[in-house]
């Protein structure tokens, strides 16, 4: 029976908390995440609807900006409807998706701040219709 | 080589479109990624938003 005893304290041993992950461990895991927002605004950067661009060169035209968002929402929507096991990665990811935005655009403070509050809000309206009871206390 | 549509979003500080670009640009990223990559990458989220909410 002594045997028993030992084997309950070694047991929580073999699970590694990731609180106590090694600093290296730590280190890749953060850089993992860091190069995942990275390729997020690579791909970003590919996005090209159509006259999007027409569109914001001419930014007065506000219609025109509202239905170019309208469509890009439409087509997010779609996408969480298929994977909605991404809503996490949006809403988690913000500050580092921000920050590497940030760091390629070289962004001020309060144009992080405005991004940020932007797609905060993008995902709670996405979010809010596709998976309403996650999100009512939002 | 033209600019992207983020790329004038930001310039123009037109947020909801370059929040909505981003966004598209994260799920492109996810499709992208091994199942298990995707769980401990929320994994290290989530314990990183921990961590900031305990500072």
């Amino acid at each position: 029976m002594a045997g028993d005893g030992a084997d309950l304290e070694r047991a929580p041993k073999r699970r590694r908390r990731r609180d106590e992950a090694s600093p290296s461990r730590r280190h890749r895991e953060a850089k993992a995440a860091r190069d995942f927002y990275g390729s997020a605004l690579d791909a970003a950067e590919r996005i090209e609807p159509e006259a999007a661009s027409d569109v914001l060169e001419a930014a007065s035209e506000v219609q025109g900006l509202d239905g170019e968002i309208a469509v890009l929402r439409l087509k997010l929507r779609e996408v969480l409807a298929d994977h909605p096991e991404d809503l996490p990665l949006m809403l988690r990811g913000i500050e580092l998706l921000v920050k590497a935005v940030s760091a390629r655009y070289r962004l001020s403070k309060r144009a992080e701040d405005d991004l940020a509050e932007s797609i905060a809000g993008v995902v709670r309206g996405v979010g809010g219709l596709l998976m309403p009871e996650a999100f009512a206390d939002e | 080589m033209a600019a992207s549509t983020l790329a004038l979003a930001l310039e123009r500080e037109a947020w909801p479109l370059a929040a909505l670009c981003l966004l598209l640009g994260v799920a492109d990223a996810a499709a992208r990624l091994p199942p298990e990559a995707l769980e401990s990458l929320l994994e290290l989220l989530e314990g990183d938003a921990g961590g900031r909410r305990r500072r």
